[in-house]
């Protein structure tokens, strides 16, 4: 599934400046892209544009050429899933009944889940790398374990992107690995990824492109090794960027 | 299997066993073999206790649903169903319906069913109307405040009241009773408690979809506010004929759901049956203690009230009521 | 010892005693409250405290206000006064400034406002009187202290001979008379409004007293230990299953309720209800059974109605014409044209 967005303007109500200004980008099919910037730079609301839930001004979204603003929440909803960065997890469903939730849309509003969704999910969970995981309660998991948890359930959509906003920020060196390369082996598998980040580690090891944006704006969108220059890194973050001094859990 | 088997079982043995429990001819059990000599026994058990004990599992079902939904919608185990208005609305249209001296039950009924979905309609509008917050904190306060408002309203009633005529009869009713409950009144309340028992019957995967976080079930297709809406509606809809029906009977749709959450987890696929089974059995043996421990009635909210403040002092002791991750 | 007793100093001394006692007579006339010449009758539960002050012809004239008679409160003391509906509404929960503000020389409260008005009325500088009037010894009390401040001792002699009078005739006769059993009775406010309720009195009631006087064995007493009304359920009746049942209905649908029960198969069932003696309480404008004046009616009415036997002649219509000329002054034709249309309940108790 190629996703491409160009021209996207966003203002939030109440707000003095725009989130977005002509901000674009674009993933070709069963790539992985990831999108920098600094803290407030419009990283989450182009994501939110990317997936439906944040209409634009001006500009449009397509997937596989089609401009998506037309389409309704279930139709998005089988083309896209999406990790958000927070989540509020009030009750403690297991593993299992939590990956559940991405079939709903596949079931009628009064349905329940049948044995082909349960078995989505549990392949979902197998994918995700987390089927030792599935009786146990979603709260009681690390937060490694539960990113994978997370992803399984966007595995159990069936869609053909995930969307993924600061997949591995809170996540130790090792689960952000863990996470890093379940992304690689679902973008193998044909899926699109697009996911925002800061780590610039991660992106260089995930990511086959990338996007700097700063202030709303796109500043450079290309292949992840142009984008990921110490110079181009530098106007992005307003921060000097050199090698690494310390070693990286990504550079294996 | 057998563990259904099982719970069907017991749960019919519990209810015989609160149908022969009284205090005719002395406080204790009925004997059984009475039902067939004494007309007497036989009225008392099926005229009296049988519709009571009916609407008792009508009400405790309906309030453990609701609460079961409030709680998972607003991803809050301490909310009740009754809190966006609805529990202090109806009892504050039964009291103006008592206090202008209505001689009918249906009339009393319909007052307090109608000002609960007016104070429905009002905590949503309020809800809309406000600015800031998360839809969970605009939802609270504005349930809060049309709450204080129809208890302000009913302290209104109550002290310009007839001390001797309507007063009684007024805060019997805020104390929630199901004494004298006849089969016409269980009737009335039957027709909208069953359809939104139904309701939520149906809709309760996805109330466990509603549970999850907002951006997660919009990316999953869902309308989040239209369904919260439609399942807070309904459900209160449902409270609010169980409450025109008994009065405000409080504590279960608070601590039940989260008895039956700990029993089956809260995926609410299992959870939701078991709030119903569990809320509906609770009821019954709190009225049977309110009809039968004393010769005087204990009204049925302060039997609930006292029971299940204790159950929740006992759920919190264990560490199970958990507010957020 | 002699010079003691002479006439000039036993002049001087009846001199002096002659001052002391005029001084003492002017004194003990400034201190001793004089007759009302405007009272006020108000607070809750003024119902009873109207209808005994008015039963004194000495303090009609001087009302000034009575409180709540916006509420419907007015029908029958206008028929004692005709010009009770030309004077000024009183809110029954009114301040002490209010009762200032109308200038009387007397407030009459039922005891139980003492509380909440008793200190601010005084600070007002308000002459305030409390009547509790909840017990027949109550009445005795409350009637001779109004005697006393109306300077109406006669009438209030006579008004209290008039409920001794009824106390000692409906007694229960003791010694092998009194050694039958007396009959078991159940007393419950019932009403058809709003939802089937059942509701028993407390012990301290007039209700409770009146069953005991009249020779009743009250069956509830266990199943209300609190100050009010207290519920029971159909289920604890017919557990009690009383010889009598008495229903009271403060709703004025008091020969409905009755025919209510008396077709009701479960109240069918029980001994009242095979026996007939499902009996509503009677009532005018207000139900006999309450500690208003009428309590002596309702006293009558239960004696014949647990004692028939003893009671055959009793006829409780013409008690009721007779208290009516004795408290407020009807004649035979205002009787039947006001109050015998106004009967309600099981006040003949011929079947």
């Amino acid at each position: 599934m190629k996703i491409s967005a160009e021209g996207l303007c966003f203002t939030y109500p109440r707000a003095r400046e725009p989130a977005l200004r002509e901000a674009s980008a674009e993933v070709p099919s069963g790539s992985v892209l990831a999108i920098l910037g600094p803290n407030g730079c419009g990283k989450s609301t182009l994501l939110g544009a990317l997936i439906g839930t944040r209409r634009p001004s001006a500009g449009n979204v397509r997937f596989d050429g089609r401009d998506i603003s037309s389409a309704s929440a279930g139709e998005r909803a089988r083309l896209s899933a999406f990790l958000p960065q927070i989540e509020r997890l009030s009750f403690d469903l297991t593993a299992l009944e939590y990956s559940l939730l991405g079939r709903a849309p596949q079931i009628a509003i009064f349905g329940k889940p049948s044995a082909e969704d349960e078995a989505a999910a549990i392949g979902a969970l197998e994918s995700a790398g987390a089927i030792a995981l599935a009786g146990r309660r979603v709260n009681e998991l690390s937060g490694g374990e539960l990113q994978l948890v997370r992803i399984a359930r966007c595995l159990t959509q069936g869609t053909p992107a995930i969307v993924m906003d600061e997949p591995t920020s809170m996540l130790d060196p090792r689960h952000a690995r863990m996470v890093a390369d379940r992304i690689l082996a679902l973008s193998a598998s044909g899926r699109t990824i697009i996911f925002s980040t800061h780590d610039t580690a991660l992106a260089a090891y995930a990511a086959d492109c990338a996007v700097l944006m700063r202030d709303g704006r796109t500043l450079y969108q290309g292949s992840a090794p142009e984008a990921l220059r110490a110079d181009r890194l530098a106007s992005c973050f307003g921060v000097a960027f050199g090698a690494a001094p310390a070693p990286s859990a990504f550079s294996s | 299997m057998l563990a259904a088997g099982g719970l069907a079982l017991s749960s019919a043995a519990l209810i015989v066993a609160c149908l022969l429990a009284g205090r005719y001819p002395s406080p204790g059990f009925l004997d059984p073999r009475r039902l067939f000599s004494d007309p007497t026994a036989f009225a008392v058990v099926f005229s009296s206790r049988l519709p009571r004990l009916a609407g008792a599992l009508l009400l405790g079902a309906m309030l453990g649903a609701s609460g079961n939904a409030f709680q998972m919608v607003f991803g809050n185990p301490l909310v009740e169903p009754g809190f966006l208005g609805v529990s202090q609305g109806a009892a504050l249209g039964a009291a103006l319906a008592l206090a202008a001296g209505a001689t009918s039950e249906l009339a009393v009924m319909g007052a307090a069913f109608l000002l609960a979905i007016l104070a429905l309609a009002a905590a949503a509008f309020l809800a809309r109307a406000f600015a800031f917050g998360g839809w969970i904190l605009r939802v609270i306060l504005a349930g809060f405040a049309v709450s204080s408002f129809m208890a302000a309203g009913l302290a209104m009633v109550k002290y310009s009241a007839d001390p001797l005529r309507e007063l009684p009869d007024i805060v019997y009713w805020t104390m929630g009773s199901l004494s004298g409950l006849g089969w016409r009144r269980l009737a009335i309340a039957s027709v909208p408690a069953l359809a939104s028992l139904g309701f939520l019957y149906a809709f309760r995967w996805r109330i466990t979809v509603l549970s999850a976080d907002e951006a997660v079930t919009s990316s999953l297709g869902a309308k989040p506010a239209l369904e919260r809406a439609a399942a807070l509606a309904v459900a209160s809809a449902g409270v609010a004929s169980v409450v025109a029906m008994a009065g405000v009977v409080s504590w279960i749709g608070l601590v039940i759901p989260q008895a039956a959450r700990l029993i089956t987890g809260s995926d609410a696929r299992r959870s939701m049956p078991a709030s119903i089974v569990l809320g509906a059995l609770f009821a019954a043996v709190c009225d049977t203690l309110a009809r039968a421990l004393l010769p005087g009635e204990l009204p049925l909210g302060a039997v609930t009230a006292a029971i299940g403040s204790i159950v929740f002092a006992l759920l919190l002791l264990r560490g199970k009521v958990r507010v957020s991750r | 010892m002699q010079a003691m007793f002479t006439a000039k100093s036993f002049n001087r001394l009846a001199a002096l005693a002659a001052l002391g006692i005029l001084l003492a007579a002017t004194v003990s006339a400034q201190t001793a409250p004089r007759a009302p010449r405007s009272t006020v009758i108000g607070g809750k539960a003024v119902v009873m405290v109207a209808d005994i002050v008015y039963a004194f012809p000495e303090a009609r004239p001087t009302v000034l206000a009575v409180a709540g008679t916006d509420q419907g409160l007015g029908s029958f003391l206008q028929t004692v006064d005709p010009s009770f509906p030309s004077k000024p509404a009183l809110d029954r929960s009114a301040g002490a400034e209010v009762y200032a503000a109308l200038k009387p020389d007397l407030v009459i409260l039922k005891a139980s406002m003492k509380k909440s008005l008793g200190a601010q009325l005084d600070a007002l500088g308000v002459r305030s009187l409390y009547l509790n009037l909840e017990t027949p010894n109550d009445y005795y009390r409350d009637i001779s202290a109004l005697g006393a401040a109306f300077g109406a001792a006669g009438r209030a002699d006579e008004l209290a001979a008039y409920y001794r009078g009824i106390v000692e005739r409906t007694q229960a006769p003791t010694g092998a008379a009194g050694a039958r059993k007396a009959p078991r009775v159940l007393v419950v406010q019932s009403s058809l409004a709003a939802r089937e309720a059942f509701d028993v009195p407390p012990k301290s009631w007039m209700q409770s007293i009146l069953v005991g006087l009249a020779g009743g064995d009250p069956v509830w007493f266990g199943a209300n230990p609190g100050e009010g009304w207290g519920r029971v359920g159909f289920e604890q009746i017919a557990a009690w299953n009383p010889d009598v049942l008495i229903v009271i209905d403060y709703h004025e649908t008091v020969d409905a309720t009755v025919a209510a029960l008396r077709k009701d198969a479960r109240f069918k069932a029980l001994a009242c209800g095979k026996s007939g003696k499902i009996l509503g309480f009677p009532q005018d404008w207000y139900s006999w059974d309450q500690p208003d004046t009428r309590w002596g009616l309702g006293l009558l009415w239960l004696a014949k109605a647990l004692r028939p036997a003893e009671f055959v002649r009793l006829d409780l219509a013409a008690e009721a014409r007779e208290f009516y000329r004795l408290f407020y002054g009807f004649d035979a034709a205002s009787f039947d044209r006001m109050v015998l249309p106004r009967l309600k309940g099981d006040y003949a108790l011929d079947k």
